[in-house]
């Protein structure tokens, strides 16, 4: 019953020097993205630790979204070069695991990319709404309980 | 330049390079080489005897092929110091093993053929770096000839056949039969804005320098005929669309909007075909001399300097801005700062201004003994630090420094620290040390499992 | 060979080249081997080599100030140099006796295959590419690669990389690279809801003993980060929900520093299949980084280097 009233809740790791500014963007050029999305704001996408990831699925956290500066173009050089490779490892393993892929995705948005920021965020949020809740860290329920 | 020379606060060193440089703000640790001129600088006294009696001639660099230098020479004639230098390459006492005139001729016993490098190293508490451009090869545009036609030239050339101390003597010629043009073409935009053979960018400095060039060459030769091809006239500075209009309603220079399709020789004459976009037409000009606004690009060796510098550059080779709007003169090395056209193409009011900014920028630094920072910095907890290193491999600032500290027993500890004046705050360390022993204040791991735990609620 | 390792150790401490001998030395259960650390010449004579020396030795020298000789397999030598690649240990301080090594006993096979507990064992003997088992009153032979462990078929550097005295000549890599990826591939066959669950089963049966963290040469961390409680990113409490991130965090940290030693799986006791997981990511870090451990001690980090051609293919 409560799968019907259920709205994906996502959290989103954006680097403040592209992303979050793009996510601002949009916002100031009016244009709508899910309000199901929490952003917290990092320096770097290299910032991001893998357990940042690990530990918002197992606290229920419907879908992680990571989003940095377009490789190249980093305010601190190379830090999503770093974090590019973490990220492809952690894809990998938490996929091998049976984490769904659309749970956790990394995107490069860039700080003029407004309308690309919410179709990444609206594209994202309709990806994890399609899969359902997240149930992985849930200790299975007997009936009744 | 000869001001410079003579001020007791600035060293010139010329034919120098840098080797290393390590360091950061406030204490670079710079290595430079003073290659071997082969001419001593204290006992030369300038008298040019070397060069008059050199018997080989070499195309000059600085007169862009247009003339001839010697194997010992001096660039160019207000070149400081007034010291030669000998090109190893064409020296016949070097390449041949025997000459030797130079040295005999030189009363002062300036010629030194055994001279070495020189390399010196010292601290220095800023850097700027105003390493210039380079031009584009118009070689690549067939349709321009290629390179094949002698009388189709660069801007750069034209004003060496201008200039009094050039190759002709200030008289301008064309370099195939050394005849006066009548009728000269100029085309804008060789290399510049162009996606598929060239550059993207637009060069700044074409337009303004094109439309000088007509007003000098109709004072020198007031029978001359300039036509301009261009695709936009961009003259933004001070003044400068009073000039361009000064070019065409005084000097009677012709504008024509539109692109040359082809360059073909027909006799001596060049022909020059092209289209006028306004008229609507095919248009074809007999030209005596054709001059080219090749794009600036930057110089051929702008990565390699870059990587030793330890700034970013981008995908053409010109020095990355810390910001493009609001801090075009930092770079994000803290203290080394950017001056001119290496930073991306300008001309000279701007060139001076950038230069400004950056010795004003420089001098602020040095105005105080301490610098004020944003305290955002990582810090490691050395109780726990495994000495991995990860950390000081993956910061790109070179922020972490191996330091030896001793204990209140007198035994000596290896540990790391982070320099905080060149820190910036990113937290790839963070999330590259396994047992977070290194932290990013203002985004602590505390702080964001915060974040994280308010939002999962 | 024993005892040409006996006399090189002997060598090393007389001459005074190295401060201690890490080796193998006989278990305090039969049919197993424990570490020999020594700075005596007479403890010397205790060194072994024979089918059993699994142990992974690369985990010590980092713990030992000083010079040591260790004796290392091919496994073991790859990850001695991944730790002269993290820049905790010197390779100057180290005096490598390699034994290329054709496989490791895994008492649980030839168990299963005699059928009988290994206490009614009182000899095993290797004979060429035979085992041969003796018992009360019976003997049983078996070929040797029948009974080693699943780790042992995935070896491809079987002859250490890097060793100063080599004990033994060379070994070529296993023919049999498939049969160590059988884990891997029963879950690679799985849909994702099927694969969580089978991790979330094991991970109930873990206890938290740390075992895999201790024994894994890649696991040199002073402070864990199982143990920052400022924040408490993973609970002490063994739930499995924890159990399952401390695992999957263990094996991203260790990901690119891995050699597949199986230690980690040897030592766990509730018999979780630790393997699947770190010698998936061995092979992962290999597809994407063109990366594999050990081979080159000038190499930096998988993880503190990058390519400007590093894979985007998962970036949308």
């Amino acid at each position: 019953m409560e799968e019907s009233n259920w709205e994906p809740k996502v959290v989103g790791f954006l680097c403040h020097w592209c992303s979050y500014a793009g996510a601002d963007l949009s916002g100031s050029a009016r244009l709508e993205y899910p309000h199901n999305i929490r952003i917290i704001r990092i320096p770097c996408s290299g910032r991001v630790d893998p357990l940042f990831i690990l530990r918002a699925l197992q606290n229920g956290v419907d879908g992680v979204l990571v989003s940095g500066c377009h490789p190249g173009d980093c305010h601190y050089q190379s830090g999503n070069f770093h974090a590019r490779r973490k990220f492809a490892v952690i894809k990998r393993l938490l996929e091998y695991v049976g984490i769904e892929p659309e749970r956790v995705q990394f995107s490069w948005v860039a700080a003029s990319e407004g309308p690309k920021m919410a179709k990444v965020i609206g594209e994202f949020v309709e990806g994890v709404r399609r899969i359902g809740p997240n149930r992985l860290f849930k200790d299975d329920k007997k009936d009744g309980e | 330049m000869v001001e410079s020379s003579q001020n007791d606060n600035i060293e010139i060193l010329t034919y120098s390079e840098i080797e290393e440089v390590g360091g950061y703000i406030g204490n670079f640790d710079v290595k430079i080489r003073k290659k071997a001129r082969l001419v001593d600088l204290e006992k030369c006294t300038g008298c040019g005897t070397c060069y008059q009696k050199c018997p080989v001639k070499v195309p000059s660099e600085f007169d862009m092929d247009m003339g001839m230098r010697k194997a010992i020479y001096v660039p160019f004639p207000q070149a400081v110091p007034n010291v030669p230098v000998i090109d190893k390459e064409h020296c016949r006492t070097f390449t041949k093993g025997k000459c030797g005139i130079c040295q005999k001729l030189c009363q002062a016993g300036a010629v030194d053929y055994e001279q070495e490098d020189e390399i010196i190293e010292d601290k220095f508490g800023a850097i700027v770096v105003s390493t210039g451009y380079d031009l584009f090869d118009a070689g690549v545009y067939g349709e321009y000839g290629g390179g094949r036609f002698k009388d189709v030239i660069t801007g750069l050339q034209l004003e060496r056949l201008i200039s009094p101390s050039g190759p002709t003597g200030g008289h301008i010629t064309r370099p195939s039969d050394g005849k006066e043009p009548k009728n000269v073409v100029f085309i804008q935009c060789v290399g510049s804005r162009d996606i598929e053979k060239g550059l993207p960018y637009c060069s700044n400095v074409c337009c303004m320098y094109t439309a000088k060039h007509a007003v000098l060459l109709k004072e020198h030769l007031p029978e001359v005929q300039t036509n301009i091809f261009y695709m936009d006239i961009r003259s933004a500075g001070k003044n400068y669309e009073q000039f361009v209009q000064r070019t065409i309603e005084q000097y009677g220079a012709l504008y024509i909007r539109g692109r040359v399709s082809k360059i073909y020789q027909r006799g001596d004459k060049l022909i020059v075909k092209g289209a006028d976009t306004l008229a609507g037409c095919q248009v074809e000009v007999e030209a005596d001399l054709v001059v080219l606004a090749t794009a600036i690009t930057a110089r051929h060796d702008a990565k390699e300097i870059a990587t030793t510098l330890g700034i970013p550059y981008d995908q053409f080779g010109f020095f990355t801005e810390l910001h493009p709007k609001l801090a075009p003169i930092e770079t994000v090395t803290s203290g080394v700062f950017l001056a001119g056209a290496c930073q991306a193409p300008k001309d000279i009011p701007d060139t001076v201004a950038s230069a400004s900014g950056a010795a004003s920028k420089v001098a602020a630094l040095f105005s105080s003994d301490m610098m004020s920072m944003e305290p955002l910095v990582s810090t490691i907890d050395t109780s726990v630090c495994s000495m991995c290193k990860a950390c000081m491999e993956v910061c790109p600032y070179s922020a972490i420094q191996e330091e030896e500290i001793t204990l209140r027993d007198g035994t000596k500890k290896k540990q790391l620290v982070v320099l905080e004046s060149v820190c910036h705050g990113c937290g790839a360390c963070v999330s590259t040390c396994r047992s977070s022993c290194i932290m990013l204040r203002g985004m602590t791991d505390e702080q964001i499992f915060d974040e994280l735990m308010a939002v999962a609620q | 060979m024993e005892n040409r390792l006996r006399e090189e150790a002997g060598k090393l401490l007389k001459e005074g080249k190295v401060d201690y001998i890490i080796g193998f030395g006989k278990g305090t259960v039969k049919f197993r081997t424990s570490p020999l650390i020594t700075n005596k010449e007479e403890d010397l004579k205790d060194l072994v080599i024979n089918p059993f020396i699994t142990n992974n030795l690369s985990r010590y020298p980092v713990e030992i100030k000083g010079r040591v000789g260790i004796v290392v397999k091919g496994c073991d030598s790859r990850s001695l140099t991944s730790l002269v690649q993290d820049k905790k240990v010197n390779r100057e301080d180290l005096v490598i006796l390699g034994f290329p090594c054709d496989g490791v006993v895994d008492i649980k096979k030839v168990e299963v295959q005699i059928d009988e507990e290994i206490d009614r064992v009182t000899g095993i003997e290797r004979e060429g590419e035979n085992l041969t088992v003796q018992m009360d009153g019976s003997k049983k032979t078996m070929p040797f690669r029948d009974v080693i462990f699943d780790k042992c078929y995935g070896c491809e550097y079987p002859t250490p990389l890097e060793y100063d005295v080599l004990l033994g000549s060379e070994v070529p890599p296993s023919l049999e690279i498939e049969k160590s990826l059988k884990g891997i591939k029963e879950l690679e066959e799985m849909d994702a809801r099927e694969r969580w669950g089978y991790w979330k089963e094991q991970f109930s049966k873990c206890i938290r003993c740390y075992g895999c963290k201790n024994v894994c040469p890649a696991c040199f961390c002073e402070r864990c980060f199982v143990d920052v409680n400022i924040p408490q990113w993973v609970s002490t409490y063994a739930t499995w929900q924890d159990n399952l991130v401390f695992q999957l965090m263990r094996t991203l940290h260790v990901a690119g520093r891995c050699s597949d030693c199986g230690e980690c799986e040897r030592a766990c006791p509730v018999g979780i299949p630790l393997r699947s997981l770190q010698r998936k990511m061995v092979d992962e870090v290999k597809d994407l980084f063109g990366h594999e451990v050990g081979i080159d001690k000038d190499a930096p980090p998988v993880f503190t280097h990058y390519e400007a051609t590093d894979s985007e293919e998962f970036i949308k």
